[in-house]
């Protein structure tokens, strides 16, 4: 079992950080080893929420995971990415084309979930809703959609 | 070689989508060159949904660079040795 990279972008929305650990969660429980790739502000709010990494196995500046992947010095089979701005997008379309092997998920929330999810043009599986404060819309796609992945990588 | 603060630049754009940022760079650029994502500027992997476009004009870059929580910036950069490593490595568009 490997290790699984969680993207994650500015922290402004709040469903982003527990979705974030329902997710590393999840993948521990199928033996895989979530890595969260964030600045420096997001992986504070996730490292405040579980202080003893029982979720979290390790962190990653953003910036120097796609660098890692740009020059192909480490490869991750599954990526999550959570989207909810254009930044976001940004990052998880480039993610994409530096990582084409990667089975990839874009989760994406907020208040621009939509017109946010009709701007992809990179393959990718889909999680979509325009929440910012309930999880609850996202949670069953979710578990479908994370479920199918672990199997397939 | 070195961090985009330690460099001369200005800011043409700010809090753009990646769209409007390319477009700012091309009619701001005599030059056009189209690179993949995660090419390399100042030792730092580009971000950015293809095409990629970085522009040079009076011998300057112009670029996108996007940061999470403040959208993507178009920066004009005095950077010699980037501007002949997208010359030789870009493919000139239009």
């Amino acid at each position: 079992m490997g290790d699984v990279l969680i993207l994650i972008g500015c922290p402004q929305i709040p469903v982003q950080s527990p979705l974030v650990l329902y997710i590393a969660d999840f993948l521990q429980d199928a033996g895989h080893r979530p890595i969260v790739a964030a600045n420096p502000s997001a992986k504070q709010l996730i490292k405040t929420s579980d202080p003893k990494s029982h979720y979290v196995s390790a962190y990653k500046d953003l910036d120097k995971a796609i660098g890692e992947l740009a020059d192909g010095t480490i490869q991750y089979p599954l990526i999550i990415s959570l989207i909810h701005n254009d930044a976001g997008l940004t990052y998880t379309a480039t993610t994409s084309a530096v990582a084409p092997k990667a089975l990839l998920i874009s989760v994406l929330f907020g208040e621009h979930a939509y017109d946010l999810a009709e701007e992809i043009e990179y393959p990718t599986e889909k999680v979509v809703a325009p929440v910012t404060h309930n999880t609850r819309p996202l949670l069953t796609k979710l578990d479908e959609v994370i479920e199918w992945a672990v199997l397939k990588i | 070689m070195g961090c985009l603060e330690n460099m001369n630049y200005e800011i043409l754009g700010r809090n753009c989508s990646f769209k409007e940022a390319r477009e700012i760079i091309r009619t701001n650029s005599t030059e056009k060159y189209e690179v993949p994502p995660g090419f390399k500027l100042l030792e730092k992997a580009l971000i950015g949904v293809p095409p990629l476009i970085i522009g040079i004009a009076n011998e300057k870059l112009i670029y996108a660079y996007t940061k999470p929580c403040h959208g993507t910036f178009v920066v004009v950069v005095e950077d010699p040795e980037g501007v002949e490593h997208v010359r030789r490595n870009g493919k000139p568009v239009q």
